[in-house]
């Protein structure tokens, strides 16, 4: 509580501050010249483009094979035939009606589409379609009749077994199914502003998912992965109303997002014995529910010198889906729910108000308060539970979570030389939460930073960061047999510490370097049990070149190492084992563009992109390190594209896409649908392979 | 540092204050005679500058709309007034570069901005002061390009490419095998960020974090029965959104990310090594989901029996 009053104390100080400051800050710019006879200036060697301007594409491409992780996000995931087709066109009159058509990849499964129009200065509207398919894996198998869908049911005359390899009929039952999704987002939207200070907005954009994903599904000993089905639909509206003064504005916007599950719930049929008549299981879907807010934000500028800012923004969630049963197993004497929903209800509350001061020609300040606030009104409620649909626990009440989190920002900008700038930053954090062992965090962060320009063509920065958090742990909070050493890192004290330097070269007019190295370490220092310690180390180097207007090329190499101990014990009283998991990633690119090309080629370009990485853990337990496999990761791409003009209006562009990707990963390579006895698996590898993308495209230009 | 003593120190600061302009923001020189007429005989007659008269083909080039350059000063609206630099100069002597957007403007970057700012700072620029971009002094050219008929920094598929010419760094993170499609250009860095400045953490356009992940994930907004209380408060808790090698974005494995919270006694607590490989009993603790083989709900439950996330 002392924290939280030296919080409000602080700011309360500095928006006076920041206020007394507006005074002397109140100096003038330099006065505009009179503006001249504007009739006379004619604009007589203005070459305005009136009318359709720019392109559409289309033609047939060709995909050399089927490679389902491919096609994530680029939408080619079959061998065979697609359409390259793309639009870019806009269109303007001398009256200022303006309509831009912009569609890129449509004859992909991702693709998208944005019409835009209006009276430029007076309204504009748009129209946008979405969609985007990510397609995580084709070598899934499942016994399950209507597999991605709600319910799910053993096949006709199947035979339970005790293990996952003595399901006598697994082999036979198991059918593919490619476990992927869809999203479409259509939106429409408008804008009014014209001359008067008053604005409107309004958008309205709703989105869909579809498919299905991996889920785990369990009856205490036995369980096994789901293809279960994804049906969400998410409406968003936001409706703003602006006022725009001399030297400061407003804004009230309300948001409504509203979520809609079509699925309750995902019923399954055990394929294992049931213990106490544990044949029928049920997964709770995601409930709908509905978010509003209201925000009201402005800000005030009396002069260039000095910016107030802020808003404060109110919302409430809220979710009333019926409850499942408690339990599908008629064999368990399940009690009348209480109450037919949860009837839940958060209210947030955020508040965020900074002020910015020029002090002195080489001195600035900014101030800044935030305020966020997750109120959880939901009702407690206690509740048996039939674990599993198998047996019952006595009965648990819910923890509605709620959190409160004060900062105050303070950050001061001194150019001390020409060529060296000095930045300082303090933070101060308090976050209060409910039912956590730790209720209380103080965070405290700070930082310097130097950037120099010793010479015209170099920039160099070095940044030091330092983080201090403290809590207020009582370890008797912490959930019944858990070990009473844990500290759970997302409220454990620690303290990190960062550097980074970066430098930027301008070797000649031509070429350009850059490099960076970053390493931070984090200490979490009352941790006996949970995450101990990490370590980040990043480096990078960026070359570019721009030979001319036309031509330019660049390249780049990334190397980040992540690096994380986490101590545990097998038993509480002893058996410690410590294990480090160590994440090493590569990236590396190169690349050219030609905009301008002799002869009737007209444009091309060359792009490599080449991504690695490794992942190695170890687990060190009673003296001994049995190794686990490295997890490594593969992939590169390289495309070629020219364009060359046949006609005045007619191009032609040609496009070759090489692409690799190839995983090891040993918590799926192993798993077939009865490699672990206690675990019938969908059986999902990790793709391997390579494809080649060709398409020849017919480009015709309108100007 | 006393925490009490920071409003003091910043009101000595700001008292103590004394306002000048910047060197060179006081240039004011009368505007041209013709406008953009004189401009253009010098400037987008070659091909090596034609692409300047692409000016006149984006938005700022709409003569019908009073608020763009060519509605109103033309060049000038943007450059500054050019009299000086396009007045008569006796031989040998330079001629004095216009006030701003030249490689030798008088102006700072700061006044050069502003010339942006006359039109642009409305709700979206609000938080500009003071926010990163700011203070480490990237001018809205730096980013933007007004000689274009689209800016590539306004399309989703290009925009990325512009920020990585200072975030090197989350250029190799969205190459990482598990990321949002930035790289595919499906999504750009403002579908997060908002490089114009924000009051929130790292300058995310919604109050907190875990409100920005949820204008595409709505699904995990709850609120649920069983709450997961790490994923009600921060989904980075979890989630590294620059991209990981891991799937979904976590920042560790299952299950070494959930034994950083949870050691409860029993099969949660035990360490798993390459002795758990084999078809063991315990092989299905660490291989496939790991824990979420059976806790599969660990973004919360709303089923009355799921208190352990299995529901």
């Amino acid at each position: 509580m002392h924290a939280q009053a030296n919080l409000k104390r602080s700011a309360l100080g500095l928006f006076v501050a920041a206020a007394l400051g507006i005074g002397p800050a109140l100096a003038q710019d330099a006065k505009a010249p009179e503006l001249p006879d504007l009739s006379k200036w004619e604009c007589r060697n203005c070459e305005f483009d009136y009318g359709w301007y720019g392109s559409i594409l289309f033609g047939p491409g060709w995909v050399s094979d089927d490679f389902f992780e491919f096609g994530n996000y680029s939408g080619l995931e079959e061998r065979g035939l697609f359409a390259e087709a793309g639009i870019d066109l806009s269109w303007r009159d001398e009256d200022g009606m303006w309509l831009e058509i912009l569609g890129e990849d449509l004859g992909h499964a991702s693709r998208d589409l944005f019409i835009s129009g209006g009276k430029q200065g007076v309204y504009k509207a748009w129209l946008n379609w979405d969609e985007i398919a990510t397609f995580r894996a084709d070598d899934t198998r499942t016994i399950f009749d209507g597999a991605g869908s709600a319910f799910q049911t053993l096949p006709a005359g199947w035979i339970k077994g005790g293990r996952s390899d003595d399901l006598p009929l697994l082999a036979d039952s198991l059918r593919p199914f490619d476990i992927k999704q869809d999203r479409e987002i259509l939106g429409i939207g408008f804008e009014f502003g014209g001359k008067s200070p008053w604005t409107y907005g309004l958008d309205v954009q709703r989105t869909t998912k579809s498919g299905s994903r991996i889920k785990g599904a369990s009856f205490i000993f036995q369980a096994m992965e789901l293809a279960s089905p994804l049906n969400h639909e998410t409406t968003e509206l936001d409706a703003t109303l602006g006022y725009g003064g001399q030297s400061w504005e407003m804004q009230a916007a309300y948001n409504l997002s509203i979520f809609d599950n079509r699925n309750r719930q995902v019923r399954w049929e055990n394929p294992f014995f049931g213990i106490f008549g544990s044949d029928l299981g049920e997964l709770a879907e995601p409930p709908d529910n509905r978010f509003h807010q209201i925000m009201l934000s402005g800000s005030w500028r009396p002069n260039r010198r000095v910016t107030l800012a802020g808003h404060v923004a109110a919302g409430r969630i809220d979710q009333d889906a019926d409850f499942l049963a408690f339990t599908l197993n008629p064999g368990l004497a399940a009690p009348a729910l209480p109450q037919a929903n949860l009837d839940g209800e958060v209210d947030t509350r955020a508040l965020n108000l900074r002020a910015t001061g020029v002090l002195t020609r080489k001195l600035r300040a900014t101030v800044q308060f935030k305020y966020d606030e997750r109120d959880n009104n939901t009702p407690r409620i206690s509740l048996p539970q039939f674990v599993s649909d198998t047996f019952v626990q006595p009965a648990r009440v819910n923890e509605p979570y709620s959190f409160e989190r004060r900062q105050v920002d303070f950050g001061l900008d001194y150019r001390m030389f020409r060529f060296l700038k000095l930045n300082g930053d303090v933070e101060l954090t308090e976050t209060q939460r409910d039912f956590q062992e730790v209720r209380d965090t103080d965070t405290f962060k700070a930082g310097v930073k130097a950037r120099v320009n010793p010479h015209q063509r170099v920039n160099l920065t070095l940044e030091y960061f330092y983080e201090e958090r403290t809590n207020d742990l009582d370890p008797s909070l912490l959930p019944q047999l858990e070990n009473p050493g844990l500290r759970r890192f997302h409220f454990a004290e620690k303290e990190r510490d960062a550097v980074r330097l970066a430098v930027d070269f301008a070797i000649s007019e031509t070429y350009s370097a850059g490099l960076y190295a970053e390493i931070a370490d984090e200490d979490f220092t009352d941790t006996q049990i949970g995450l101990s310690r990490g370590r980040d180390e990043r480096y990078g180097v960026d070359l570019g070149a721009a030979f001319n207007r036309h031509v330019h090329a660049h390249a780049f190499f990334g190397y980040e190492l992540l690096d994380a101990t986490i101590l545990g014990a097998d038993n509480v009283n002893g058996s410690p084992w410590e294990a480090r998991q160590e994440d090493e990633f590569f990236s590396a690119g190169a690349g050219i563009e030609f905009n301008s090309l002799p002869g009737k080629w007209v444009k091309a370009t060359l792009d490599f992109n080449w991504a690695s990485s490794r992942g190695d853990i170890e687990v060190r337990k009673r003296g001994t390190e049995p190794t686990l496999p490295e997890l490594q990761t593969d992939r590169y791409t390289f495309e070629a594209a020219a364009e060359r003009k046949l006609s005045e209006r007619l191009n032609l562009r040609l496009n070759y896409l090489v692409g690799r990707l190839t995983e090891d990963d040993f918590f799926r390579d192993r798993v077939e649908p009865a490699t672990l006895p206690n675990l019938l698996s969908l059986g999902e590898g990790t793709p391997g392979d390579t494809v080649h993308v060709i398409s020849a495209a017919l480009r015709y230009e309108f100007r | 540092m006393q925490r009490g003593l920071v409003p003091v120190f910043i009101v000595l600061l700001l008292v103590a204050g004394a306002i000048a302009a910047q060197e060179g923001d006081d240039y004011m020189p009368e505007y041209s005679r013709t406008g953009a007429d004189t401009c253009l005989r010098c400037h987008g007659a070659d091909e090596e500058d034609a692409w300047l008269l692409d000016v006149l083909h984006g938005p700022h080039g709409v003569a019908a709309d009073s608020r763009t350059p060519f509605g109103s000063t033309q060049c000038e609206a943007c450059h500054g007034p050019g009299g000086d630099h396009t007045g008569r100069i006796r031989p040998g002597q330079e001629r004095p570069a216009m006030p701003a957007f030249a490689s030798n403007s008088p102006w700072s970057q700061e006044r050069q901005d502003q010339q942006c700012r006359n039109c642009h700072d409305g709700p979206d620029h609000r938080f500009w002061d003071g926010d990163t971009h700011q203070r480490n002094d990237v001018g809205c050219v730096d980013c933007h390009q007004s000689h274009v008929r689209r800016d590539p920094v306004t399309v989703t598929a290009t925009e990325s490419q512009v920020c990585y010419a200072c975030h090197a760094e989350q250029r190799s993170q969205f190459q990482r095998a598990s990321a949002h499609p930035v790289r595919f250009g499906e999504m750009s860095c403002s579908s997060c960020h908002q490089p114009h400045g924000s009051a929130n953490a790292a300058m995310l356009t919604q109050t907190t974090l875990n409100e920005n992940c949820y204008e595409c994930h709505a699904e995990y907004r709850g609120p649920v029965l069983w709450e997961h209380a790490p994923v009600v408060e921060d989904c980075s808790n979890c989630h590294q959104p620059h991209g990981s090698n891991h799937p979904s974005m976590l920042t560790r494995r299952a299950p070494l990310l959930c034994q950083s919270c949870h050691s409860r006694l029993g099969h949660p607590s035990v360490g798993l090594t390459g002795d758990d490989l084999d078809s063991g009993p315990q092989s299905a603790f660490l291989l496939s989901g790991s824990c979420t083989s059976c806790h599969s709900q660990v973004h919360g439950s709303n089923h009355p029996s799921g208190a352990i996330l299995n529901r």
